[in-house]
C-alpha cells in the first residue's frame, strides 16, 4: 500500500519507489506488474525511465463493487431489523 | 475504530484485501439477535430477498454442524445455494460459520465471524467480519451476485418507501 500512497503525490520512477521500501528494482517491477494488472496503476516509459501513475479506472472498479456490497448488507441487516421489530410488535399485543 | 453510534446505518469497510467488515447497531439485546441467527424460523424471515422463495434444507448450529439453503425464484425457477459449517459458537456474543455460494468454479469458502456487543438500553452494536482467500476471491465473490441483487434491491426500496 505504500507504492499507492507514495503515487498518489504523484508520478515515480520505479527507482523512486524501490529506494525508500528498500526493495531491488527487479522486486518493485514485479509488484508494479500486479497493480498494472490490476488496473490501479498505469506505466509508461519515457527514455529510458519507466514511470508510474495511478490509475483511475481500477479505483473506480474497485469503488463501485464495495458500494454495491454496502448496499447489499445494508439491506440485509434492514430485513434483520424489521423482522426483530416485527416479533416484538407481536409480543407485546 | 467504532465510532458508530446511531441506528439503522451500516457502516462497511475493508481492513486489509482479503477482509469485509460490516457494523451496525440494533435496538436489541445479542439474546435477541443470536436468535434470529440461529433459529432457521427467524432466518428465513429475514435472509434473502423478499421476492425470493427461501428453504433451509440444514441448518445444525454447533461447532462442525453444517447449514445449506436455497434462494428459489419463483418466475425464472433459479435457485441460489448456500452452505457451510458453523465453526465456533458462543451464545450470545459470537459465531463463525464458513461460507459457500454454489457457482462454477466452486470458489474456496470465506469465512465469516459475527460479534454481538451489548451497548447500554438494551442495544447491540453488531460487527461481522468475512475473510477471504484472497483479494481475487473477495472481489469476485461480491461481483457474483451483483447484478441481479441490484434490480431486487431498489424494487425493495420502493416497496419500503411506499409502506411509509
Amino acid at each position: 500500500m505504500a507504492i499507492l500512497d507514495r503515487l498518489g503525490d504523484g508520478a515515480a520512477s520505479i527507482s523512486e519507489l524501490a529506494e525508500p521500501a528498500g526493495m531491488s528494482l527487479t522486486g518493485m517491477k514485479k509488484h508494479i506488474a500486479i497493480l498494472e494488472e490490476a488496473k490501479l496503476v498505469t506505466t509508461e516509459k519515457r527514455g529510458r525511465t519507466r514511470w508510474c501513475e495511478l490509475s483511475a479506472e481500477g479505483f473506480d472498479e474497485a469503488a463501485f463493487w464495495l458500494d454495491e456490497f454496502r448496499r447489499r448488507q445494508h439491506q440485509k441487516l434492514n430485513r434483520l431489523e424489521r423482522a426483530i421489530e416485527k416479533r416484538k410488535q407481536e409480543r407485546q399485543k | 475504530m467504532s465510532e458508530l453510534t446511531e441506528l439503522h446505518k451500516t457502516v462497511v469497510t475493508t481492513p486489509s484485501d482479503t477482509e469485509i467488515r460490516t457494523e451496525r447497531i440494533f435496538d436489541a439485546t445479542p439474546e435477541v439477535i443470536f436468535e434470529f441467527w440461529t433459529d432457521p424460523d427467524l432466518l428465513a424471515q429475514w435472509v434473502g430477498p423478499e421476492r425470493l422463495e427461501m428453504t433451509v434444507q440444514e441448518y445444525d448450529v454447533r461447532p462442525g454442524g453444517k447449514y445449506r439453503y436455497v434462494h428459489k425464484d419463483p418466475e425464472t425457477g433459479s435457485e441460489y445455494v448456500f452452505f457451510g459449517e458453523f465453526l465456533e459458537i458462543e451464545a450470545p456474543r459470537k459465531l463463525s460459520q464458513t461460507f459457500n455460494f454454489v457457482m462454477e468454479p466452486q470458489p474456496p469458502p470465506s469465512i465469516d465471524r459475527l460479534e454481538l456487543i451489548p451497548l447500554e438500553n438494551g442495544r447491540t452494536r453488531l460487527v461481522t467480519l468475512t475473510t477471504f482467500e484472497s483479494k481475487e476471491y473477495r472481489d469476485g465473490m461480491i461481483q457474483s451476485g451483483m447484478e441481479k441483487g441490484m434490480d431486487e434491491g431498489y424494487a425493495k426500496l420502493d416497496r419500503l418507501l411506499a409502506e411509509r
